[in-house]
Order: structure tokens, then C-alpha cells, then sequence
């Protein structure tokens, strides 16, 4: 009629044992008493039961706090992916507005046909991708498309000029000499050239606003992600650094 | 000189009490996660565990000067933590402050592993009678199996935490167990190991 006894005055040791923690001398007790009685051993390996159980009760993600900011912090992964998922849009974005630019690549010209052309104007409305070369191409013969109109603008003049020397017409074209005209016409083609410049640079700085825009966007898709994970962490950080500060100016004077 | 980072404990509540302020940011950094999971298992509730794990810290701020660094920062902190939830329980007491029915609150999954929808829901539901059944145990016995299985202290820092002989420890480790497994039992949660002549080798 001891051994309940002895049971009873064992379990102390075997909780030792069950946690591997205690003396060794109760652990090797505790092991020579299971050895022996049976219904301990059952009792043991139903507590050790009982234990594997509670690890199923784990922390929700957000309890335990994660390190803090000034050590090295990981995102955890579905973070990761959220913010790489941003991040993607907003290069994407800035790629495209940068593409556009590239003049090696292809960037944004606004062409339509001319009315009375076939090559296209460079001026008009639904923009479109065209590339480098493409523009190049649509200058040259935007240029020999002028140059042309200037030479029949030459060849009406002389005949003007030589048929009707005295016509009431004739006098107010003949005002304006073919220098003049020249000089009209190749002023003309700086305007449009300056105007075509002023285009694209203006397209260039709404590019980078937009790159700018969609940056800045993408920081605060990141920093509201990383709020929410650190605010807690930051949160009773925060007040013990204020704490801390407070406290501290006192001892400073 | 030492980082804050490599001080122990000790030196850093030392460097407290020699006027080093900041070394108290140190010891919040190195022990809020824990503390906050240990209240939050004994209250079950997140916001609370916040709010507690906060209030704890600022007292052991206000009595880090007079901490006689003849117990562990460590077990200080959690004493004070663990007094802050008895508290907190009185107060609550018949306000169905945990509520048993109820399921724990959803955070939403950032888990590094992913585990299947049925696996987490099973992991939940497991998760879930297990925290009901610590819930019906005692004050007492909940507190020790808690330190003991959740935050890994020793026997001997459970007893200095708790002002208690490292046998009452024990035995109200083994009655909380033995009770657990009568709780589970009657949710439904059979033991994870049934080996009744496993000893350990």
C-alpha cells in the first residue's frame, strides 16, 4: 500500500522530468519510478499528451511583437508579395513613362494625317507610340513636304509677278518679295520647330511628375503596409523612448 | 565600451540606476514581445495586452531606481505584467471579460508559413479549445502553465516571478495539466500522444 504514496511524493519529479527541467537527481528519480508503475506511466505520457496539445495554441500574428526598427526587420511574407505587387504597378508606370522618353526606344508623338498629305502631321490629336526612327522619318518628310510647298509657292509668285505685272492682286503679292516670302516661310518652320521642342519637353516633365507621383504613391503604399505591422511594435516603443526623453532632460542640467 | 544590444540584463538595469536612461529602451525592446504574448494568453485579448503590456513597462520605469538586482529584470517584468492582469481580471469579473463561446479574434494571417485552409482551420479550432480550456482554469494554475509552456521560463524564475516555493510550482503545473487534459477530454481534443510506456530515455 506504499507505492500511491510514493507516487504522490514523485510528482514533483516527474513534472521535473516531463519539462527536462530541476535537479538530475529528481529526473532519475522520477525515470526509476516510471520504470516501475504502470499507472504513472500512463499519467506521464497523458501529461506529455496534454503538452503537445497546448503547442497548438499558438500567438496570433500580430501579439507577438516583431523586432524592433532598429534592428533588422522582416516583412513578413504575404507583405512581401503585397508590396512587391505595388511596387511592380508603380514600375510599370514610371517604365512606361520613361519608355516613352527613351530616344533610342520609342516615345509619344501626337500624329493624324494631314489633310492634304499622306504623311502624317506632327501637331495634331490621338497620341500613339511611334518610334525614335519613325519621328525622325516624319520630320524629314514634314521638311521636304515644305520644302516643296515653298518651291511652288516660288514658282506661283514669278508667274504672278510675270503675268499680270500691274493687277490689283498682283500688287499686293508683289509687295512681298521671294526673300520676304523665304523669309516668312523659314520663320514659319522655326515657329513649328520651337513649338514641337516646347512639346516634348512639356511631355518630358509630365513624365516625371507622373514617375513622381506614382513613386511617392508606392512609399505610401509601403509605409501604411509597414505601419500596420510596426505600430504595434512602435507603439509602446515609441512612449518609452518619450518616457525616456522626458526623463532624461532633468538629469542633463 | 558594450552596445545596449550586448549588455545583459543586468548590466543594463545597472546602467539604468547609474543614471543611463536610455538603456531602459533596451530592455523594453528585448522583452515587450514576450511580455505582451504572456498577457495576452492569460487575458485573451489583444487590445488589452497592449494596453497592459504598455502600463507594465511604465511601472517598472517608475521602480527600475529602487530594483534591488537581486531578482531577474525578467521575472520583475513579468510580475508586475501578471499582477496588472489579475487586476484587470478583477475588474472585468462578471463582465464575461473573456468570453468562452466566443472565438479568439482573427488577426489577419501574416504567418511566414502558409499553412491549407483546412489546416489552419483545424490548427484554429484546436487553437481554440485549448484556449478555452486554460481559460477554465484557475488564476493560478493558468499563470504557471502559461510561464512554463508559453514563455519557457525555468521552475526557479517561475517561482521567483510568482514569489512562490519551486514545489508549489510544480504541483500546480501538474494539477493544471491534469486538469487541462480533463478539459480537453471533455471538448473533445484527444492527447496528442497516447505511448503509455514512453519513458524518457
Amino acid at each position: 500500500m506504499t507505492a500511491p504514496l510514493n507516487c504522490e511524493a514523485l510528482r514533483d519529479d516527474i513534472i521535473a522530468l516531463l519539462y527536462d527541467d530541476g535537479e538530475l537527481a529528481e529526473r532519475s528519480r522520477a525515470r526509476d519510478h516510471l520504470a516501475a508503475c504502470v499507472p504513472c506511466r500512463i499519467e506521464y505520457a497523458d501529461l506529455k499528451g496534454v503538452r503537445k496539445t497546448l503547442g497548438g495554441w499558438t500567438l496570433p500574428v500580430a501579439a507577438p511583437i516583431p523586432a524592433p526598427r532598429t534592428k533588422a526587420f522582416r516583412l513578413p511574407q504575404g507583405l512581401v508579395a503585397a508590396a512587391g505587387v505595388l511596387l511592380g504597378i508603380g514600375l510599370a508606370l514610371a517604365g512606361r513613362s520613361l519608355v516613352s522618353l527613351a530616344p533610342s526606344s520609342s516615345i509619344v508623338a501626337e500624329s493624324a494625317p494631314s489633310s492634304s498629305q499622306q504623311a502624317p502631321l506632327v501637331g495634331a490629336t490621338a497620341p500613339q507610340f511611334v518610334s525614335y526612327d519613325e519621328l525622325q522619318n516624319i520630320l524629314k518628310s514634314q521638311e521636304s513636304r515644305y520644302q516643296a510647298e515653298i518651291a511652288d509657292l516660288r514658282q506661283t509668285l514669278t508667274q504672278v509677278a510675270e503675268s499680270t505685272p500691274q493687277g490689283a492682286g498682283a500688287r499686293a503679292v508683289s509687295n512681298l518679295s521671294p526673300a520676304t516670302v523665304e523669309r516668312l516661310l523659314k520663320a514659319s518652320e522655326e515657329r513649328q520647330a520651337r513649338m514641337f521642342e516646347a512639346r516634348l519637353a512639356g511631355l518630358r516633365t509630365e513624365s516625371d511628375l507622373q514617375r513622381q507621383y506614382d513613386m511617392a504613391q508606392i512609399a505610401a503604399g509601403l509605409a501604411y503596409i509597414d505601419s500596420r505591422t510596426g505600430a504595434d511594435a512602435a507603439r509602446t516603443s515609441e512612449l518609452m523612448k518619450n518616457l525616456v526623453r522626458v526623463t532624461a532632460k532633468p538629469q542633463g542640467r | 565600451m558594450l552596445n545596449s544590444s550586448q549588455m545583459s540584463d543586468e548590466q543594463l538595469v545597472e546602467a539604468f540606476q547609474a543614471g543611463h536612461v536610455a538603456a531602459y529602451d533596451e530592455l523594453v525592446s528585448r522583452w515587450q514581445s514576450k511580455i505582451r504574448g504572456a498577457v495576452w494568453r492569460v487575458l485573451g485579448s489583444t487590445e488589452d495586452a497592449a494596453d497592459i503590456t504598455q502600463e507594465a513597462f511604465l511601472r517598472a520605469f517608475r521602480g527600475l531606481k529602487a530594483f534591488k538586482r537581486e531578482a531577474k529584470f525578467s521575472s520583475w517584468i513579468y510580475q508586475i505584467a501578471l499582477n496588472l492582469c489579475r487586476d484587470s481580471l478583477r475588474r472585468k469579473k462578471g463582465k464575461s471579460y473573456v468570453s468562452l463561446d466566443e472565438p479568439e479574434p482573427q488577426i489577419p494571417a501574416l504567418e511566414s508559413k502558409s499553412p491549407s485552409p483546412l489546416a489552419r482551420s483545424e490548427g484554429n479550432q484546436l487553437a481554440e479549445r485549448v484556449r478555452s480550456a486554460i481559460q477554465k482554469l484557475s488564476e493560478e494554475q493558468r499563470e504557471v502553465i502559461i510561464l512554463k509552456e508559453y514563455e519557457g521560463l525555468t521552475f526557479a524564475e517561475i517561482a521567483e516571478t510568482l514569489g512562490l516555493p519551486t514545489s508549489t510550482v510544480k504541483t500546480r503545473l501538474y494539477r493544471g495539466l491534469v486538469e487541462m487534459k480533463q478539459h480537453l477530454a471533455r471538448d473533445g481534443v484527444t492527447s496528442a500522444s497516447t505511448i503509455h510506456d514512453s519513458t524518457e530515455s
